[in-house]
């Protein structure tokens, strides 16, 4: 069995019996590269920022108005 | 190992109880009915139980091997090993929401970010008086009263009188402290949470009031006999394309609230006696849209006259020995 990060799926689906040690350290080296590479990514500390939701939308253009919630009267 | 019944022989008045039991009965009776004294369990319901159980005990052994000695390496890839052969055959639906978040490859994830994360935590475990660590604690505790029933006696002038009489069985509160911490002096319990939502401010604000929590704070006075501020709900968020979150929250409780807690307990219990005498748990329609939906909304929802073919076609009934029980060890 070979234990590089690129043959993650195959070790994770392999009987953890009979697991190396090495092979268990890869699958803990290729979740902690998987994290470096999330945190690296832009807006990976968490949810997308404001300024990268892309562009506000114009309701005016869009013939739209914005309301405020209410309660709907059904008489 | 055969497994104590929750329930007094032939009632369902329950006298053993945990804060998942007693949260439901707050919550509506009905939904209290049908999931713990009729059994109904969603179909599908498994995956979000088979996650939280994993992850709690993977922590745990964790603890344990940081506790025996073992450096944070050799504790993890031993918390790894053994986590992968308890999920060897758990292989649930992915295509679902909950499967989505909750499978085997993100459990292995947020284990070893958590692990990762907290190599050298803070939180620093209780030692107890036996020398033990303060993992994993299972407590079990009578209360000083339980369930009656009412009679009559008869005195030897005048009308009967109602009487209520002791079944001589106590109540008993049980449930499990994941781990007992000494944190910035204080003494805390604390407990594990995975959510997929945002652990924000608003997530930390529902512990107080409430009932787990409250219990917990108890319990961990009771069976430590330590002074026992409050909890840390320990969140971890399981998240697919960011790095998982972790985030501690603190929820205090003072000796008045928990007495205060206690106190209420008499009234919900008495009220469980009540509806298990009676053979009819109401429903509260205003808990139905709280905490995402109800899950028993669909059934309620129906006509009284067709509801057990609804339950029959979305819900399994579990057998005696796979329902909730306070009383089952971990």
């Amino acid at each position: 069995m070979t234990n590089t990060p690129n043959d993650i799926d195959l070790l994770m689906s392999a009987d953890p019996l009979d697991m190396s040690d090495a092979d268990i350290d890869a699958i803990i080296a290729y979740n902690r590269n998987q994290r470096a590479k999330r945190e690296a990514a832009p807006g990976g500390k968490g949810r997308a920022k404001k300024d990268t939701a892309g562009p506000a939308l114009d309701l005016a253009k869009l013939g739209l108005k914005v309301t405020k919630p209410g309660v709907e009267r059904r008489d | 190992m055969e497994v104590l019944s929750q329930f007094l022989p032939g009632t369902k008045i329950q006298f053993a109880w945990d804060s998942t039991t007693i949260g439901a009965l707050k919550t509506c009776p009905r939904l209290y009915q049908y999931q713990y004294v009729d059994g109904w369990s969603p179909k599908g319901d498994a995956i979000h139980l088979r996650f939280g159980g994993e992850y709690h005990k993977a922590l745990e052994e964790y603890d344990d091997f940081r506790n025996q000695g073992d450096n944070h390496e050799t504790a993890l890839r031993n918390v790894v090993r053994a986590l992968l052969v308890r999920i060897a055959d758990w292989d649930p639906d992915t295509s679902s929401r909950a499967g989505t978040y909750k499978n085997p490859r993100t459990l292995v994830s947020l284990v070893i970010d958590y692990c990762d994360k907290f190599s050298d935590d803070p939180a620093k475990t209780v030692v107890r008086e036996n020398g033990e660590m303060a993992t994993e604690l299972s407590f079990r505790f009578e209360l000083d009263w339980g369930p009656t029933y009412k009679s009559y006696e008869l005195p030897n002038h005048g009308s009967p009188v109602e009487v209520d009489v002791s079944y001589g069985q106590p109540y008993i509160l049980c449930g499990h402290l994941d781990r007992v911490v000494e944190f910035n002096s204080d003494i805390m319990v604390m407990d594990r949470k995975t959510t997929t939502t945002t652990p924000s401010a608003y997530f930390f604000d529902q512990f107080s009031p409430n009932n787990q929590m409250s219990l917990y704070t108890i319990a961990g006075q009771v069976v430590l006999n330590m002074p026992i501020k409050g909890i840390i709900i320990d969140a971890a968020q399981v998240l697919l394309e960011n790095p998982n979150t972790f985030v501690r929250g603190f929820t205090y409780r003072t000796p008045d609230l928990s007495k205060e807690w206690l106190d209420d307990l008499k009234f919900w219990l008495h009220s469980a006696e009540t509806y298990a005498t009676l053979n009819y748990w109401p429903m509260n329609d205003t808990a139905c849209d709280k905490f995402g939906g109800c899950r028993f909304r669909g059934v309620c929802s129906r006509d009284p006259s067709v509801r057990q073919r609804f339950l029959e076609a979305d819900f399994v009934q579990l057998p005696l020995e796979e329902r909730w029980n306070p009383l089952k060890p971990r």
